[in-house]
């Protein structure tokens, strides 16, 4: 079944909108203007941050990968009470199902898109004072967030905020019960 | 992205925002420091603000309820591993506490039947039982049925299957020749009757007839493996017949069961001992009092251990302790202070 990009996001509103805060924070802490902001709409994008482009180039890093950062630390924060109830003891209230619900729209929401690769693949690779260090690590981050682009369209997105919100709060238990 | 409905205009000649000459250099849009900084906090959406009170609200709610779910997850997970390293005492305590928090959680009841049943628990087998009948608990995962099947298929050999044989037995509770005759002549009928092979066996060891005990358990354990009664019988006859090494390599095989069976590790220490492997049988003796601190048995065999291994203090006070036990046991004492001052001797 096929179900377009805008209505897949519409379900998911909350991870885009946190998706979009993401970025504005990281502007806003690297101190990089802002001049419009679309936290949702329905349209493609679903939403942006139109900001100035940034003097530093690790900035520019940071103001892309700010959603990821911040996506997957709260899809992880809501997720964790609720998965441990409704996958480890078949003991979910309508609550844990709702911040499962939230933690599975924001996490599938933790890339950043093609756009924000391209933004950033241009300030940094094509940069002129850019470290070498920064153009080495940015090939791989700009080779995984074009491979999650593409793996979207087989529903790698959704597989991979399952992963964050129902899989890893069950395996960071295991790693505490070995642990402690 | 020339011009923006918030008054910006790249194209100006100063700060985009402003249009003060003194913009900051080195940037590619023209700002001057007030305005980047004003616009570096674009404002927030009220919706967006409420919306993340509302999941801040959330996250709180859910954050006050982690801690209790947390030490329940790593529990119950815990409580898997000891089970799997067959350590049912540890795993007995852990899926208790899962189930005090979860009730009808399946996997737990199961796994608790699992570790009543090889901690010789038979009336929490039977209430566990009941409990999983009850919540109606429904599992499809094919190792949790196994795991049960494996305690259902070998807790039904702890009872005479035909009830006219047990009504007989009852009535002649005090004559064990006229039981041993019912029983034999029942197990020429019913040979797999594995509860009436442990109790013709138990009358075989009360009369001496060791190799009646043997051949009647080992054919038991050959049956069912993972039926524990028969072992102890076994073990018993072996150590009156001296067989030490025999007892103590099957004694391993109680063991490897449940690494935490007290029952298991008593017939193992004296084996130790008798084989004079004392730092050995001492270490099998502590573990069993961690396990079973009141038991008069353990506490006995720990002093008899730290005296083989020449700890007289803490033999002695072992013994103080088995003398300050409300239900004392002169027999035990009196064996017990023998071996230790060598008036008798426990080693061959």
């Amino acid at each position: 079944m096929m179900i377009p990009g805008v209505y897949m996001a519409l379900i998911t509103f909350p991870g885009v909108i946190v998706h979009e805060f993401a970025h504005q924070l990281f502007c806003r802490l690297c101190g990089v203007a802002i001049f419009d902001v679309k936290y949702f709409q329905m349209a493609d994008p679903v939403g942006y941050v139109q900001h100035e482009p940034a003097k530093k180039p690790i900035h520019q890093l940071l103001i892309s990968v700010g959603p990821f950062i911040v996506n997957n630390i709260l899809a992880l924060a809501l997720a964790f009470p609720a998965a441990i109830p409704v996958f480890m003891f078949n003991d979910g209230s309508p609550f844990d199902f709702l911040l499962l619900y939230l933690a599975l729209s924001i996490a599938m929401h933790a890339f950043p898109s093609t756009t924000d690769a391209k933004v950033m693949w241009d300030a940094i690779w094509h940069g002129k004072d850019t470290p070498l260090w920064l153009k080495i690590i940015t090939v791989p981050i700009t080779g995984l967030i074009y491979a999650g682009a593409m793996g979207s369209v087989i529903w790698l997105d959704l597989v991979y905020g399952m992963g964050v919100a129902f899989g890893l709060p069950i395996l960071i238990i295991k790693f505490f019960s070995q642990l402690l | 992205m020339e011009e923006f409905s918030n008054g910006i205009n790249l194209r100006a000649a100063g700060c985009a925002k402003c249009h003060n000459p003194k913009y900051e250099r080195g940037y590619k849009v023209r700002l001057c420091k007030d305005c980047r900084r004003e616009l570096s906090r674009y404002p927030v959406k009220r919706e967006v603000i409420w919306g993340a009170l509302g999941v801040s609200v959330i996250l709180l709610l859910a954050l006050f309820r982690l801690p209790t779910y947390f030490r329940a997850g790593v529990g119950y997970m815990k409580g898997v591993q000891f089970a799997k390293e067959h350590k049912y005492v540890s795993a007995n305590k852990l899926f208790t506490s899962t189930l005090q928090r979860f009730p009808g959680h399946t996997s737990s009841i199961i796994h608790l039947i699992t570790a009543a049943y090889f901690n010789e628990d038979l009336s929490r087998i039977d209430s566990l039982l009941s409990v999983l009948i009850a919540t109606k608990a429904n599992t499809e995962d094919p190792e949790l049925l196994d795991e049960l099947s494996v305690v259902t298929d070998n807790n039904r050999y702890y009872k005479i299957q035909d009830s006219a044989i047990i009504s007989q037995l009852s009535a002649l509770e005090h004559d064990t020749a006229a039981s041993r005759t019912i029983l034999e002549a029942y197990l020429q009928k019913a040979p797999y009757d594995l509860a009436a092979v442990v109790e013709l066996a138990s009358i075989y060891l009360g009369h001496d007839n060791y190799s009646g005990v043997d051949s009647l358990c080992k054919k038991a354990i050959h049956d069912a493996p993972q039926f524990r009664p028969p072992y102890y019988l076994i073990l018993a006859s072996l150590k009156d017949q001296k067989k030490y090494k025999e007892g103590l390599t099957l004694s391993e095989e109680l063991l490897a069961q449940n690494q935490e069976s007290v029952s298991a590790l008593v017939p193992y220490t004296i084996f130790q001992l008798k084989l004079k492997k004392d730092k050995e049988a001492l270490i099998a003796a502590q573990q069993a009092y961690r396990l079973a601190p009141d038991a008069p048995e353990v506490l006995s065999l720990l002093s008899l251990a730290y005296h083989f291994n020449h700890q007289q203090q803490q033999s002695n006070q072992m013994l103080t302790r088995l003398q300050q036990l409300p239900e004392k046991d002169s027999s035990r004492l009196s064996d017990l202070q023998n071996y230790i001052t060598d008036k008798t001797p426990y080693r061959d």
